[in-house]
């Protein structure tokens, strides 16, 4: 880890030139695991000048700045109640208070963390990612690039949609990373989010579909969504499990999951 | 009695919460040289050139030291009695590098930065080998770890270098074979035990400055300065009188810090250059380039009789010593020694098997030294044994287990390394240890497993298990007393606090023999100048050894101070009584002890009373336990939540029960780390991938909901008080128990440690394909 | 670059690198009772207040804690002291290694928390490693000193 200089950006458009200026060059977010990052940075741009650390809520959604440390989201009751605790949820399990103190919402998204426990019950909220230059991008399409943007990341925008949430981590320990999470969120429609499989947090596309289009809801109806859960969401090993630990935990917990939210009799 | 058993807060806890200075990094000298390690990225080669040209020119380096800079004389690294039973195989700088992570060269530079460039530009060509990667593999492999010829055994423990064997042992107690054979059942399986990190949380630390006589001074981070001091001396011919090795507040140990690490580097580097130097082991380094547990495979067969009796134990074990043979034939040894002995009465019993090299870190001494591996084998099997006679697994161990008054002839023939000492169990209250903690666990309505709903299923287990408390006619411990004006004392003792509370465990044991208060005993340790002999934080033997040292040292004490009191009153020194505060005559007249310590300090009589006693065991008396476990666990997702771990403890009396406590509860979760989390792992190339708390995980504050520990009624007669140890019982356990309790449960049987959430959902697959539908709990 | 710290109610000035982290340079100036356990966001050790919030030294740009205050447990001293008598008095000290860190969670703890669950303490002290203690005597002197059992 080598940083040349570091550069405390007056305004969002002084640190985007800055930023496009070389190509090491690169935004400080929280730093947690800078330590870990060999690619020397030439400048080291700090954003915590910009004012980006404050939670708006605007009526149609909740403004989240990209400096807003994943403390102050944990604290952010009134989206809390509105998802019914999903993101406080995931939030309780990522690392320690002082970790959470520091570690900021757009390092956590901007940095496509595989392991991820934020993302995925982001992609299930439908978060859009509000950026300087490029203007606002879905989440989804954001981890589908290939590479990010050179770009500063402003905000995260989780619209105004009351629902009902059901979170989980698996992990070895309690601090680790996830051999699995799973997020699912359920208004109208139902939303699904499946991380750490270990590839980075996805919605499960065809189950939601399934689902969203069944006429009614019952424990045949989840058992299929299962299996199409379970045959179209792509899962791997690592380090943490193998395949088909996870595709264990990941049918045992979507069922749960679904039945918890779907209000369904077991 | 006042102070022993009683719950004395620790003498310097609040000083060390303050942040005062306390640990060996707190005392290096500023501007000290900082000393960086070039480590080996292949798990095996030989170095065939290495240019350090660049590296020595860059502005801000002081020293480069490579295998061709340094001194060359074979030693081990592990910190234990004199000569060592672990072969001397490594030298300050070798050639060869065994494991990925071995040291290559060292820098001493002016910073961090300059010295890790230097490491950088050091060329180092390599010729890479083919590494032994797997234990099971090793003897007599084509690839030999150690081919040098310089190396040697201290006395024979097996030691065959040239076929990758570190040592190897074979005893037997009556025919194993045929009481086998005429058995009514026999079962055989076997057990993997994994790497385990030791994980502590101050990292390896030392440094070192020239004193003004132009001796070598260490602070070091370390469970033996004496055995660093004569350690250092010999690998780098330095004249034992030359050095001086101080112990500060040590940051956790747990067998981690019972071996050299940076000392000898740093050392050289202090004595080449005259500066202060200092090292603090990376997170990385402490992972990958220091100890870990002994990995081992451990074949076992029972032979039983039908209505339970257990007529032959086999145990035969291949113990994976990694690239360094640290500690090999003992904790092997261990395995045996203090776990076979809990089942007295078969008629034989046999322990055999080999310690071999492998091209991975270095295995060393950890909490259980080989105990918990043996223990995790043995506790399984007779629950295996239960199920097969359908016996219940308590009353089993029961009908089994070594009692007060017993013996087993393994005490006499099984020692460390060498010959061992015959026993009996003075004090042995299993029976009170397992009554009691069924009854805490309440065993009797959960056992065998209970459907709770959701998915998931209650259970129990247990395992019962021993220690030792040192080791006989081998680990010796001394304590210095010196009375001050005034009346208060010093306690001066090289036994050395690593966190377990040994320096208060220790005051009390002098302020209750002396009959005064903790605040007039004033410890210091240890320092090889200062502080008389020990062998310091090991084998569970501080309380035991040095304890009946400070105990002896603190009469002996009492005995001079009645002579002086003698003079001081003109009496004779039977008609005096004391009290601890004031000498009383028979004819009425009296002297405090302030007036006569100040009456020999500084007006009549004068002299400095100081005593010194030191103390061998003849005998190891072991501590007992008994361990429970309470799981809910998830038979869909194989999640399995530690509701509630019950101790109970044989340990003679409590010099301090809370102290006592923390050494059981934390010892407990470390059991409990290595049977579900913990696990070091490398690549297919040797490269240790588990190198941080990210990838090895060690338990959280929310990893286990409840711990119960009590402490049973037990006095040991040749102990301080009635004490016997407490330090390592406590860790062995929880693999066990907790194999058990996921029997009980889920009718699985895992004989590999971890027992991970996936482990017990994959043998569960696997016993449903077998359509292995018959329940073996009928 | 030059950095002015409010450490412990004295404004220090410090000559800092761009990627220097807090921890070092608050060693590197003889401020010891903060360790370096894992150099690497994951074991809580060098846990400081900043500006009243528990943060992880190793883990901070120096030059990011500019103009800020910083507490050690030197700057708290009367609750260290009480939560150090509660150690004592549950014989929850072991190595202690960890100990500084785990005193500033545990002021942290009570700044943030009225009455916590046992619950709320154990996941608002889960990011502190201690390898010695098995965490049941800390936890039982936690709730001492929140309860003031002194």
């Amino acid at each position: 880890m080598q940083i040349t200089e570091y550069y405390k950006a007056a305004t969002v458009e002084d640190a985007y030139q800055r930023l496009n200026l070389d190509s090491s060059n690169a935004i400080l977010g929280g730093a947690l695991w800078l330590k870990q990052t060999s690619k020397p940075i030439q400048t080291a741009i700090d954003l915590s000048a910009l004012k980006l650390n404050v939670i708006k809520q605007e009526s149609a959604y909740f403004e989240i700045g990209s400096m807003v440390t994943l403390s102050q989201l944990y604290d952010a009751d009134s989206l809390h109640q509105m998802t019914d605790n999903l993101l406080k949820e995931s939030l309780a399990s990522i690392m320690g208070v002082a970790f959470r103190n520091m570690a900021t919402v757009g390092g956590s998204v901007i940095g496509r963390f595989a392991f991820s426990d934020l993302i995925t019950p982001l992609l299930v909220l439908q978060a859009e990612l509000v950026f300087y230059h490029q203007g606002q991008m879905r989440l989804t399409a954001f981890l589908d690039q290939k590479k990010p943007p050179k770009d500063i990341l402003i905000s995260v925008r989780i619209p105004t949609i009351k629902g009902r949430a059901f979170f989980k981590k698996v992990s070895n320990t309690v601090l680790d990373f996830s051999i699995l999470n799973l997020a699912i969120f359920k208004h109208e429609s139902v939303l699904i989010g499946v991380g750490a499989r270990p590839g980075i947090g996805t919605l499960a596309q065809a189950m939601m579909d399934y689902l969203n289009h069944a006429d009614k809801i019952d424990e045949t109806v989840i058992n299929e969504a299962v299996e199409i859960g379970l045959q179209t969401i792509q899962l791997s090993h690592n380090q943490r499990a193998q395949k088909a630990y996870r595709k264990q935990v990941l049918k045992t917990y979507l069922k749960r999951g679904l039945i918890e939210v779907m209000n369904c009799e077991h | 009695m006042k102070v022993v058993n009683q719950k004395i807060p620790s003498i310097d806890g609040k000083g060390i919460m303050q942040g005062k200075r306390a640990f060996t990094d707190d005392y290096s000298e500023p501007g000290s040289l900082i000393v960086k390690v070039l480590r080996s990225p292949h798990a095996f080669a030989k170095i065939t050139d290495i240019d350090v040209t660049q590296a020595e020119a860059l502005d801000g380096v002081k020293l480069v030291l490579t295998h061709k800079n340094v001194p060359r004389k074979a030693f081990t690294r592990a910190g234990q009695g004199y000569p060592e039973p672990s072969p001397h195989d490594k030298f300050v700088l070798d050639e060869y590098v065994r494991y990925v992570g071995d040291e290559v060269a060292c820098v001493a530079a002016i910073d961090e930065e300059t010295a890790l460039k230097a490491c950088a530009l050091i060329d180092v060509t390599y010729a890479v080998l083919d590494p032994v990667l797997d234990f099971e593999t090793a003897y007599e492999h084509h690839t030999v770890i150690h081919p040098e010829t310089d190396i040697h055994e201290m006395f024979p423990i097996g030691f065959e270098p040239q076929k990758n064997q570190a040592a190897s042992y074979h005893m037997e107690v009556g025919d194993t074979e045929k009481v086998l054979h005429d058995s009514d059942v026999v079962i055989k399986h076997s057990f993997y035990t994994q790497a385990q990190a030791h994980a502590m949380m101050e990292p390896h630390t030392v440094n070192a400055r020239i004193d003004i006589h132009g001796r070598l001074v260490l602070y070091a981070a370390t469970q033996t300065p004496f055995h660093v001091r004569r350690i250092i001396s010999q690998a780098l011919d330095v004249p034992i009188q030359k050095i001086r090795v101080i112990k500060p507040r040590v940051g956790g140990g747990f067998g981690g810090k019972q071996g050299l690490h940076g000392e000898m580097l740093v050392s050289l580097v202090t004595l080449r250059t005259g500066m202060p130097a200092k090292m603090v082991f990376t997170r990385q380094e402490v992972f990958e380039s220091s100890y870990t547990r002994h990995p081992m495979r451990i074949d076992m067969a029972i032979g039983a009789q039908k209505n339970g009796r257990i007529n032959a134990i086999d145990c035969h074990i291949l113990s994976d010593t990694g690239a360094y043979g640290e500690h090999a034939l003992t904790v092997f040894m261990v395995a045996g020694s203090k776990v076979l002995p809990l089942y007295n009465k078969v008629d034989a019993v046999r322990f055999h098997g080999q310690v071999v090299y492998t091209n991975k870190v270095s295995a060393g001494a950890y909490r259980g030294y080989g105990a918990i591996q043996g223990n995790f084998a043995l506790e399984s099997m007779i629950d295996m044994l239960a199920k097969k006679l359908n016996l219940d697994p308590i009353q089993l161990r029961e009908q089994n287990m070594i009692l007060e008054g017993e013996s087993s002839p393994i005490f006499e023939i099984m020692g460390e390394g060498t010959e061992g000492t015959a026993m009996n169990m003075e004090t042995c209250k299993l029976p009170e240890c397992i009554s009691r903690g069924k009854t805490l666990i309440n065993w009797d309505a959960i056992y065998p497993y209970k459907e709770i709903g959701n998915d998931k299923i209650k259970s129990v287990g247990m395992a019962i298990a021993m220690q030792g408390s040192g080791i006989p006619y081998i680990d010796m411990g001394a304590a210095t007393i010196k009375l001050n004006d005034a009346g208060f004392y010093n306690l001066t003792i090289g036994a050395t606090d690593i966190g377990q509370g040994s320096d208060t465990i220790l005051a009390q044991i002098a302020a209750e023999t002396l009959m005064t208060t903790i605040d007039k005993v004033i410890v210091y340790s240890s320092d090889t100048d200062l502080t008389p002999f020990d062998v310091g934080a090991y084998a569970s033997s501080t309380t035991y050894v040095t304890g009946n040292a400070v105990y002896k040292c603190a009469l002996a004490m009492i005995e001079r101070m009645y002579a002086a009191a003698a003079k001081a009153l003109k009496v004779h020194v039977d008609t005096i009584d004391f009290d601890g505060e004031t000498f009383t005559s028979t004819d009425k007249s009296h002297i405090s002890l302030v007036d006569l310590s100040n009456r020999i300090t500084y007006s009549e009589d004068q002299e400095q009373l100081t005593t010194t006693s030191s103390y061998y065991g003849i005998k190891s008396p072991p501590p007992f336990m008994a361990g429970f476990v309470e799981i809910d666990v998830d038979k869909e997702t194989g999640e399995v939540d530690i509701v509630h771990y019950v101790s109970v403890v044989d340990c003679g009396v409590t010099i301090n029960p809370l102290m006592a406590r923390g050494q059981v509860e934390g010892a407990i979760v470390q059991g409990l780390g290595m049977a579900m989390f913990e696990e070091v792992k490398y690549s297919s190339k040797g490269k240790m991938i588990s190198n941080d708390f990210l990838s090895y995980k060690i338990p959280t504050c929310l990893d286990v909901q409840k711990m119960t520990t009590e402490f049973i009624d037990s006095y040991e007669k040749s102990g301080p008080f009635g004490a016997k140890s407490v330090g390592e019982i406590g860790i062995d356990t929880p693999p066990a128990a907790l194999a058990n309790a996921i029997s009980n449960a889920l009718n699985i049987r895992i004989n590999t440690l971890p027992i991970t959430k996936e482990k017990i959902i994959m043998t569960l697959f696997e016993k449903n394909k077998k359509g292995d539908h018959h329940d073996e709990k009928q | 670059m030059n950095i002015r710290l409010r450490i412990n109610g004295k404004w220090i000035t410090f000559t800092v690198k761009p990627d220097e982290f807090l921890l070092d340079t608050l060693r590197n100036n003889q401020i010891i009772s903060v360790k370096k356990g894992c150099d690497g966001s994951t074991c809580g050790s060098c846990t400081i207040l900043l500006n009243n919030q528990p943060v992880l030294a190793c883990s901070l740009l120096s030059v990011r804690a500019d103009e800020s205050t910083i507490l050690t447990v030197e700057g708290h001293a009367e609750e260290v002291e009480k939560i150090a008598v509660a150690f004592g008095k549950e014989g929850a000290d072991q190595c202690g290694f960890c100990n500084p860190g785990m005193a500033l969670m545990i002021i942290a703890l009570k700044q943030s928390h009225k009455n916590p669950t046992d619950d709320e303490i154990k996941h608002y002290m889960v990011g502190n490693l201690c390898r010695c203690s098995g965490y049941q005597a800390q936890f039982k002197a936690i709730k001492r000193y929140l309860e003031e059992r002194l």
